[in-house]
């Protein structure tokens, strides 16, 4: 009879615990809070910024900071508040997508290597070596060169060139997890390979996982910044963050604020998110529960 | 009658990068069903891979099992997943033998939910009993077991390996981890299940006052080998083996007056990698000669008492006398 | 055995309270221990996990982590001096020359870059004057009394088995002949026979130098083994403490005989333990009264109500229990 409400009612009560323990921690909170805002820009982009992201006024080009346009004009006279805004929603997709398909993909990898060891191992392992060996940047230019210009093929670009970095750390997790007694314990009451590494092992590796995935998303909106440098990310007129600053770069000594804009909004973005991270870790182990 | 378990010859060698290690090499021996047989031995001896080989969660490298009078050594997939709702394992370590992330229902639960057929009310009620059978209360069924202290925690594993209502136990150093109070409360605990569910235990341990407390016969192991296996009383009261009986002297015993000769042993334990022939003790036996290097076969001296020690006759004269009288 | 033992005090703890703070709960780790150690005399220590055996011993040697730990109360006097009002710089100088402590972990207390023979001759080099090679000969001598071979003493700690490093971990501790020897838990990590040659090395060392032992340890094996006196201790108080042989035989406070009564016998033939009831208090929230009041058999309102003061029975031997173990 109740036992299906009481189920659910334990299937909240730990969502509600793992919220609860989140709020107690200030720093994650704050966190929470801005990359929400940072996430209400990207949906409202139309409503906030006062101009289209590439509505151009050729008479005041490279002008500072004023009233009508909050954090000046770039080289083409084109609002950078405007395209701050509009940009998140290129950034913000590049950085989560790439970082969701990394960890997908190398979690899996790492799992099965881990997991199996042996030949199964070796094989992966030293298939990651070869990938590793060119440096992640250049594997990403290498394949988004393949996969030609354009936002969806940066974001698998990136993806694919950190897989190596998700592999390895889910490896050594699941290695030392392994060995556990309590994973042996499930063996012994019959527990398949696919709910041992989904119910035991997995929760347990995930920790650093969580902050390297935080991470990842700054890491990833920084490498779209060099595609789009080089021609290979989001195309213009199509704003995005790390284009901007690239972009900027050229005028750093004359208008400063065609870099610094972009580069604080980053800065608070990656901030923001990496408290978040370590706040979520900490809040999903039921060890730290006080 | 075939014995309830029989092992006969088994062996488990792991290849490791300085050569193969005999972790348990040609023991055999045989349990009674709702008996006790206590397995001794010092650090790297064997004794808990010997478990886990019975149990399956190793690989006999040679060897035969049998469970129930039946060739257990190699099983399918099908066979094992019975084997393992007969055959269960509690671990030493309280701590590291629970996820960390599951709460106490869900650890005891799993089990349950592995093996289907109960309905969700069916198993809220199985765990609730199961917790109450080994004495958790049932305010804790949500705790996790960070929360709990170490005696709590191994009730909890005690509590998982019964939930399949399991007729054989490994006990794979049950109490080691825990205070002497504590100790003995599981102890007494695990003697009452063992009373009333009929259960038989292999009672791995290097606490050799435990292992007489629990155990009805015993198996003394010296890097992965047999060494001595006798009726407890027999043993305590005559250990025939000169390693039995280092062992023995060694044990530090709670009793101001009665300081006692030790017999202390030269040298530490040698490696079980690619070991010599012959007995593994003879590096460390002040009794050992040429002989000793020969291979070395368990032998029965007094009824039901094993040894495994071409000296025997010779070094425990006096205590064989039974021999002649039967 | 004790004829001839001198009775001048070495060290005397007086009344010391410790207490943890974390996360704004306060850990009560120890509350008011007083206890002696004289001259070339083993003291042991017994009690379970977090009865703040480990963390009086810390205290002595001043090496307790501030924060979280504070001693709140009480005094330490050693050879006259209290170590408690003694300035870092001082105590640097008793801390490893005149009082030093085995750990329990031999195979974490050794590091692994350095020769075993180096790591003992800085030892003896941090409070001796004398040269590189007076030390290293040193070294080789005191690794002779533990008994390894000198040679050894050019090899690296990953080369020695548990018991020879715990050897090691000893010589290192003995090398600047201490005064007072802190000895926690010291075999605990090894096996029977490697804990019997230890401890026989250490019963012998202790005569031979005459070194005043702290011996923590929860075996009351290896206390009828090693101790003169025998001090029991529950929640962070002393509940009985003795001459070996009082505590042995004529145990009064309900834990310890509750703890004589949970240990199976290799002697008795006896079926059943007869375990103490219940758990250890949680540390953060102590009981009022008697803390071992909750677990007691024979407890009752007066047990509760009040802190329970130490009760002569005579010879030195004192108990924590208003009813002498429940026989008045």
């Amino acid at each position: 009879m109740s036992a299906e409400i009481k189920k659910k009612k334990k299937k909240e009560s730990r969502f509600l615990s793992t919220l609860s323990r989140l709020k107690k921690n200030k720093m994650a909170m704050a966190g929470l809070i801005i990359v929400c805002l940072i996430l209400l820009m990207a949906l409202f982009a139309p409503l906030i910024a006062p101009y289209g992201y590439e509505e151009q006024d050729l008479a005041h080009m490279f002008s500072s900071p004023s009233s009508d346009h909050w954090m000046g004009t770039d080289n083409l006279g084109r609002d950078i508040f405007s395209r701050l805004v509009y940009g998140s929603r290129q950034s913000l997709k590049i950085g989560f997508l790439s970082v969701l398909m990394a960890s997908v993909i190398g979690i899996t990898l790492g799992a099965i290597a881990g997991y199996y060891g042996g030949k199964v191992d070796n094989i992966l392992m030293r298939f990651l070596d070869v990938f590793q060996s060119v440096p992640a940047m250049l594997m990403s230019i290498a394949i988004a060169a393949t996969l030609g210009a354009g936002m969806n093929n940066a974001i698998v670009a990136i993806g694919i060139g950190t897989v190596p970095i998700y592999a390895r750390m889910t490896r050594a997790q699941f290695l030392s997890i392994r060995g556990m007694e309590y994973v042996e314990a499930a063996v012994a009451i019959n527990a398949k390979d696919p709910r041992i590494i989904a119910k035991h092992i997995l929760p347990n590796a995930l920790s650093p996982m969580i902050v390297q995935m935080t991470m990842g998303v700054a890491g990833a909106i920084l490498t779209a910044a060099s595609l789009s440098f080089i021609g290979l990310g989001a195309q213009p007129p199509l704003s995005e963050w790390g284009a901007m600053l690239s972009a900027g770069r050229s005028y750093i000594r004359d208008y400063p604020h065609l870099v610094m804009f972009p580069g604080i909004t980053i800065m608070i973005t990656v901030l923001s998110l990496n408290m978040l991270g370590d706040g979520l870790r900490d809040a999903l182990d039921p060890r730290l529960k006080n | 009658m075939s014995a309830f378990l029989e092992v006969q010859n088994l062996k488990k060698y792991f290849k490791t990068g300085r050569g193969t290690l005999h972790a348990v090499d040609d023991v055999s021996f045989k349990i009674e069903k709702g008996t006790t047989l206590g397995v001794v031995g010092e650090s790297g001896c064997g004794k808990s891979t010997l478990g886990r080989t019975i149990l399956h969660l190793l690989d006999s490298t040679g060897g035969k099992i049998f469970f129930q009078g039946e060739d257990i050594t190699h099983v399918n997939k099908q066979k094992l997943r019975e084997l393992r709702e007969e055959m269960q394992i509690i671990f030493q370590d309280p701590f590291s033998s629970l996820n960390p992330r599951m709460s106490v229902s869900e650890i005891i639960k799993e089990p349950l939910i592995l093996k289907g057929g109960m309905s969700k009310d069916q198993m809220d009620e199985e765990v609730k009993k199961l917790m109450d059978t080994v004495g958790l209360a049932e305010r804790l069924t949500n705790a996790y077991p960070h929360e709990l202290d170490g005696g709590r925690r191994q009730r909890i594993g005690i509590a998982r390996a019964l939930a399949l209502n399991p007729s054989f136990i490994v006990c794979d150093e049950p109490v080691s981890a825990l205070d002497v109070s504590i100790q003995a409360q599981i102890l007494n605990l695990m003697q009452d299940l063992q009373e009333e569910r009929g259960l038989t235990y292999i009672f791995i341990t290097h606490d050799l006052s435990v292992v007489k407390h629990i155990s009805d016969e015993i198996c003394v192991m010296y890097l992965g080998q047999l060494v001595e296996k006798a009726p407890s009383e027999e043993l305590f009261e005559n250990p025939l083996h000169p390693y039995t009986k280092a062992l023995l002297s060694a044990i530090p015993i709670p009793d101001v007056h009665n300081k006692k000769q030790r017999i202390l042993l030269k040298g530490e334990i040698t490696s079980p990698i690619d070991p010599k022939p012959g007995c593994r003790f003879a590096a460390r036996c002040i009794h050992a000669t040429e002989a000793c290097r020969k291979p070395q076969a368990l032998e029965e001296i007094n009824p039901g008492h094993f040894v495994s020690c071409q000296k025997v006759r010779e070094l425990n004269d006096s205590k064989i006398h039974k021999e002649e009288t039967i | 055995m004790s004829e001839t033992k001198q009775t001048d005090n070495l060290v005397s703890v007086r009344d010391l309270v410790v207490e943890f703070t974390t996360d704004g709960s306060v850990v009560h780790a120890v509350n008011g221990v007083s206890f002696d150690i004289n001259k070339g005399e083993t003291l042991g220590l017994v009690g379970e996990t977090g009865a703040g055996k480990t963390t009086i011993a810390k205290a002595i040697l001043g090496i307790l982590p501030d924060p979280p730990a504070k001693v709140r109360n009480g005094s330490i006097t050693f050879e006259g001096q209290d170590l408690l009002s003694l300035p870092e710089k001082e105590m640097r100088k008793v801390r490893g020359k005149r009082i030093s402590m085995i750990f329990q972990d031999p195979m974490t207390a050794l590091n692994p870059i350095f020769t075993v023979g180096d790591q003992i001759a800085e030892a003896i080099l941090l409070h001796e004057k004398m040269s590189k090679a007076e030390s290293e000969k040193r070294a080789v001598d005191m690794l002779e009394l533990v008994g390894i071979p000198g040679e050894r003493c050019k090899e690296y700690p990953h080369q020695f088995s548990g018991g020879m490093k715990q050897r090691v971990v000893i010589a290192m501790a003995l090398a600047c002949n201490p005064e007072l020897l802190l000895a926690d838990e010291p075999t605990t990590a090894l096996d029977v026979t490697i804990q019997a040659q230890v401890l026989e090395m250490m019963a012998n060392l202790k005569e031979k130098l005459n070194t005043s032992v702290l011996m923590i340890t929860h075996d009351l094996g290896i206390v009828a083994e090693m101790c003169d006196k025998v001090a029991v201790i529950y929640a962070g108080e002393i509940v009985e403490i003795g001459l070996a042989e009082d505590i042995f035989d004529r145990a009064t406070h309900p834990y310890t005989k509750g703890l004589f009564g949970s240990l199976p016998s290799l002697k008795s033939h006896e079926k059943r333990l007869h375990p103490i009831t219940g758990m250890v208090p949680d540390p953060t929230n102590l009981p009022e009264g008697c803390k071992f009041s909750p677990r007691c058999k024979y407890a009752d309102e007066g047990c509760r109500c009040q802190a329970i003061p130490l009760h002569d029975l005579g010879n030195g031997h004192l108990v924590r229990c208003r009813k002498e173990g429940g026989e008045k």
